[in-house]
């Protein structure tokens, strides 16, 4: 019965044999593979700041920014409560093709859209339903302070007014005034650091000691998506009543850990909808974007962006 | 069908009891220097060779069918055997013979080979001990350690179990993952035996009987995870003398006492031990969090009298943390265990052993702003109230009845709260109670002097008790799990051996794939079904000789009901409507291999090579989606392996040579590990999202990241003097620097320059370059 110890030889080599072959996934996307994204604004028009982009996606070694863009897309936008729609035209601007609405429709909130776009030589229908958030308006000044050269402002240019690291918080909450609405909102909320990268940046909150980048940062600092310059926040947050000012309002009071660098800020804050609010959160968002036959998304905000300087000391005191 | 079963049953009854009418030898063995009971020592009847193995009390009993003068012998491998002549006088006799076993070699403190195989040098050993590997305490302690000796970092250096990260402590056990391994000490669950984030086990080394890790196959007595059981021992302290041992390194200091205790004519002994890191106090010099974490184990024993006793053991852990990042984090954690044993002989051969103790995980963290006192909190813990009672019948020496039950209470929290205006119903509230029965009854019959079968079966019924929140539905499962293990000794030495067993798990944790503080363990509800896994294993062990050992095990399991985090729980939560299988992907899996171990004790070098071979293959919804069909697909999990190699190896000089340096005893140590790169998403796509280039990625197994390789070694230089000793140590991790990486992180940065787009990797480091010192005093 000792021959039983070669029992044990066969399954050993089919086991060893196993181990010899490749152990990773294919390739993942085959052929031409296209994104389309698009966000509404409420109360704005599909235009030049805000358009659709029909991309061909393309790997990274073969990247021409010429080809990226699909130029000769039929994209058309139908509003869903009026059955009205707008029939999207490309535009050459800022070296990409921008697919805008030529006759400047207003989205409005709470409508339902429709996105279709067809390519010529692909065959699926590309299609997408996005539903307008109720409309939301930014304030920057919640507790209207009204000071001179400081706190937010709506304009992105010179010069800018300031708010002191220590105090974000306290005196400028991140607010948006909702009407008549009290309840659930999705929220998303950028800040921006507008300041080019350099090792004279100085960190809010020293990082082990550290209190300035250094220059292994610079192309950390300059990568797509989140980083150390763009820190993105998302959540269920609610509007309520409040007394001074009068109004519902949504508000968020703790965010100052996403200024990591003092200096100039970009910052948005949208009520979003449910496919940008999941292409945000999801990992690979540009599978649950709500497109259909295509990578990306197609959603819809309301809300708007503001500007600041974060310092240290006020240099002006009024 | 009713039928059938009784008959099976009764059949089996009266194989069981067909010579009742014997008489028996029994007792318990244990170590002359500090009457610890000695687990796993083979004893025999040397005339009729006839014998078991003491079980983890250190007990045995053997049946002698006719009188007469015979002799015990008892051995284990680091002792001397001991040979007691004793003689039957009736067939109703039952004798009892406590035994007692000296090392070999103690005065030139002689340990034994690092990670022994539970079948080492028996002569017979009823039970068919699946995939399991013991580690002693002095086992533990010789693996070259970063910083410290540590219970996890040595199971991880055993061929089956994968390291993910130098910095997680976590174990990946032949393909399973961390939340499929039941975790006991002293019987109780230890929920997240993790310190510093993962970087060390909870459990101090010095307070640690033994480790017994079951790779796969384990038996009916254990239940509730689909993949392994690492079973922690707590040590019961010197019953002869008080002793100490006082440990001094880089970030952490120890000590340990025990010794026995006598009041009146009752008598018993004691073990305390406790360990406090001092990190905080190197904030004078380096900018770091302010972070300590300490621990604690103790444990007492009370010998009522030769068929009674009874211990009391108690574990506490707390990890602390406070960080400064804008906002102020503070972050604490820990384990709290207890457990209370009577072992109980019925009678010579009925073995008893009962149990109740209860276990807490609790995490709290909380985030401080300017403006708001406690901008955000987050508590989680589960709770866990246990009784077990676990007997052992030996009717005769072919038959030997394991049967209990063990009843098991959690009750889990999850609660966030902030002051903002976060939507409440968004923040989890949840507060869950369940209640998991089971039952086991195994047999080990040696049908004859070569074949041994262990039938076994394990009932287990799992419930829902009560739930705050509105919409799950409640659970309540019946599963059968039969284990069956056959094995054929093919001479003195070598065997062979198959085994089938299915695994029902019902507590599921919510982790993001790495230990953290926060992972949570849930209850299911009736949302889920409760995974199971099917383990099959055909195995070979040989003593080669005396110098060396051999084993494999090929294995293959299935999953079903895998579950894994959905990490987009968090942006999704809703307490009115949510039910559990909102936060779970579920899936199923597969994993087949080969576990191989070389053990050598052989001109003074001791240790073990060890090699794997292993696939592991996982299948999750709304996970690695196909593009074009939007169904998800296989892949590799980010802890699959194809090869591992581990070599342990130490030598003492001083023991092999004769020589001694500075006057002292020189050890040295070394510790390779070797693994297939890690499977990783990458890159393969752009577009343009409006607002940047964003990256399309492959699917999650596209690429292997680099193998891991990393030496250690470890000097060790013992003075010994009249009061104990006194040990430095020398250690150096990963000492050709080798640059091994943990994660691998893509983004697409613009060069300003040229306008075109780089596709940025950044590769996160694991242990560089690391020298250690430190000190060991026992007294």
């Amino acid at each position: 019965m000792k021959h039983l110890r070669y029992l044990i030889t066969l399954p050993l080599v089919l086991i060893i044999l196993s181990g010899c072959s490749d152990f990773t996934a294919p390739e993942r996307f085959d052929g031409e593979t296209y994104a389309v994204t698009g966000l509404l604004i409420a109360g704005q028009s599909i235009g030049l700041e805000r358009p659709i982009y029909v991309t061909r996606s393309t790997t990274i070694q073969d990247f021409q920014y010429l080809e990226l863009f699909v130029a000769d897309a039929e994209v058309k936008v139908i509003d869903l409560n009026t059955r009205a729609e707008f029939q999207l035209l490309p535009a050459l601007h800022e070296f990409r093709i921008k697919y805008i609405d030529p006759n400047d429709n207003i989205i409005h909130p709470d409508h339902t859209y429709r996105l279709e776009v067809i390519i010529p030589g692909y065959e699926k229908l590309i299609w997408a339903e996005t539903t307008v958030p109720s409309q939301v308006t930014l304030t920057p000044d919640f507790y209207g302070w009204n000071v001179s050269g400081q706190g937010f402002l709506l304009q992105n240019f010179e010069p800018y007014s300031e708010i002191t690291f220590d105090t974000v918080e306290s005196h400028y909450p991140l607010a948006l005034e909702t009407g008549t609405f009290t309840g659930t909102l999705n929220i998303f909320a950028e800040l921006y650091c507008l300041e080019e990268f350099s090792t004279s940046l100085e960190f809010t909150t020293p990082v082990f000691g550290q209190t300035n980048p250094d220059t292994t940062m610079v192309t950390t600092y300059y990568s797509s998506g989140e980083g150390i310059r763009c820190i993105q926040f998302l959540g269920k947050y609610t509007s309520v009543p409040h007394q001074q000012p009068a109004g519902n309002y949504m508000m968020i009071k703790d965010y100052r850990q996403a200024f990591i660098f003092f200096g100039r800020y970009r910052v948005t804050l949208y009520s979003c909808d449910d496919n940008f609010y999941r292409y945000k959160y999801s990992p690979e968002g540009y599978f649950h974007g709500g497109i259909k036959n295509a990578l990306g998304y197609f959603g819809s905000v309301s809300g708007g962006t503001m500007f600041t300087r974060i310092v240290k000391e006020y240099s002006t005191i009024d | 069908m009713n039928k059938l079963s009784i008959l099976i049953v009764a059949t089996w009854l009266a194989l069981c009891i067909q010579v009742l009418t014997a008489a028996t030898v029994s007792g318990f063995v244990t170590r002359v220097e500090n009457a610890e009971p000695l687990q796993y020592v083979n004893v025999r009847i040397v005339e009729t060779r006839v014998g078991m193995q003491t079980n983890k009390k250190g007990y045995y009993v053997l049946n002698i069918s006719r009188p007469g003068s015979y002799t015990l012998e008892a051995s284990i491998i680091g002792f001397t055997t001991n040979r007691i002549p004793f003689r039957i006088n009736s067939e109703d006799e039952n004798l009892t013979l406590d035994i007692e076993l000296e090392k070999t070699g103690v005065e030139l403190q002689r340990i034994v080979v690092t990670g022994e195989s539970e079948e080492d040098n028996i002569y017979s050993s009823p039970q068919i001990r699946i995939g399991t590997i013991r580690q002693k305490t002095e086992d533990i302690q010789k693996i070259v350690a970063v910083v410290e000796a540590d219970v996890f970092r040595s199971v991880l250096a055993l061929p089956g179990v994968t390291p993910i990260s130098d910095f997680s402590a976590s174990l990946y056990v032949r393909g399973g993952s961390p939340d499929q391994n039941l975790i006991l000490l002293d019987d109780i669950d230890v929920y997240n035996p993790n310190h510093f984030g993962g970087i060390f086990s909870t459990f101090n080394t010095d307070a640690v009987e033994s480790v017994e890790l079951i790779k796969g196959g384990y038996p009916a007595k254990f239940g509730g995870r689909l993949s392994s059981v690492l079973d922690v021992t707590n040590r019961q302290g010197n019953r002869n003398y008080h002793q100490g041992v006082a440990r001094l390194s880089a970030i952490s200091s120890s000590a340990t006492l025990e010794g026995p205790w006598r009041i009146g004519n009752q008598r018993g002994s004691y073990m305390a031990s406790f360990r406090r890191t001092y990190l905080e106090l190197m904030q004078q010099f380096v900018d770091l969090p302010d972070y300590y974490f300490y621990d604690g184990h103790v444990k007492l024993n009370w010998d009522l009298d030769s068929r009674n006793k009874f211990s009391a053991s108690a574990y506490f852990g707390k990890d602390a943390l406070v960080f400064d990042f804008g906002s102020e984090l503070a972050l604490d954690w820990g384990n709290r265990t207890f457990t209370k044993q009577w072992v109980h002989l019925f009678n010579p051969t009925l073995f008893s052993h009962f149990i109740i103790a209860g276990s807490r995980f609790e995490s709290n963290f909380t985030v401080r702003g300017e403006e708001v006192s406690n901008s955000f909190t987050h508590r989680n813990g589960i709770d866990d109230l246990s009784t077990k009672g676990m007997l052992s019948w030996k009717p005769n020496n072919q038959h030997q009845l394991d049967f209990g039950y063990d009843i098991k209470w959690n009750r889990t929290i999850l609660k966030m709260d902030t002051d903002s205006q976060y939507d409440p119903n968004a923040l989890p509230d949840v507060d869950v109670t369940s209640l998991l029965s089971a039952a086991y009854v195994q047999d080990v019959w040696d049908v004859n002097d070569l074949w041994t079968l262990q039938p076994g079966l394990r009932l287990s019924w799992y419930k829902t008790l009560t739930m705050n929140l509105p919409s799950p539905p409640d659970a309540s499962y019946l599963n059968l799990e039969p284990r069956i293990s056959l094995r054929r000794k093919l001479d003195v030495a070598e065997n062979i051996y198959v085994n089938y067993g299915r695994y029902c798990q019902y507590l599921t944790l919510m982790s993001m794939g790495i230990s953290t503080p926060f992972d949570i363990w849930f209850p299911l509800d009736g949302s889920l079904k409760p995974g199971i896994s099917d383990h099959y294993t055909l195995g070979y062990k040989n003593e080669l000789s005396r110098n060396f050992g051999f084993d494999i095990e090929l294995y293959y399991k299935t999953y079903r009901n895998l579950l894994e985090y959905n990490v987009a729980t968090g942006f999704t939560w809703d307490n009115a409507n949510g039910q559990l299988k909102d936060t779970f992907h579920s899936g199923k899996g597969y994993t087949y291999g080969a576990d191989f171990m070389l053990r050598n004790d052989w001109y003074g070098f001791e240790g073990f090579i060890g090699y794997t071979i292993s696939k592991t293959q996982r299948r999750m919804e709304n996970t690695n989606l196909d593009p074009e069909t939007l169904e998800p697909r296989y892949f590799y999990p980010k802890y699959d392996r194809s090869h591992q190699i581990n070599i342990i190896e130490n030598f003492n000089i001083t023991e092999n040579t004769g020589r001694q340096f500075l006057g002292g005893d020189l050890k040295f140590g070394l510790s390779f590990t070797y693994t297939t790169g890690q499977p990783n998403q990458k890159p393969e796509r752009i577009y343009f999202d409006g607002d940047d280039f964003q990256i399309i990625y492959s699917y999650s197994d596209r690429e292997r990241l680099p193998d891991y390789m990393r030496l250690d070694i470890s000097t060790k230089l013992e003075f010994f003097r009249s009061w104990g000793s006194i040990e430095p140590c020398f250690e150096i991790v990963n000492v050709f620097d080798r640059k091994n990486v943990s994660f691998r992180n893509y983004n697409i940065s613009p060069d300003l320059e040229t306008g075109q787009l780089t596709l940025i990797s950044r590769d996160s480091p694991q242990f560089p370059f690391m020298p250690f010192i430190g000190i060991n005093v026992k007294w």
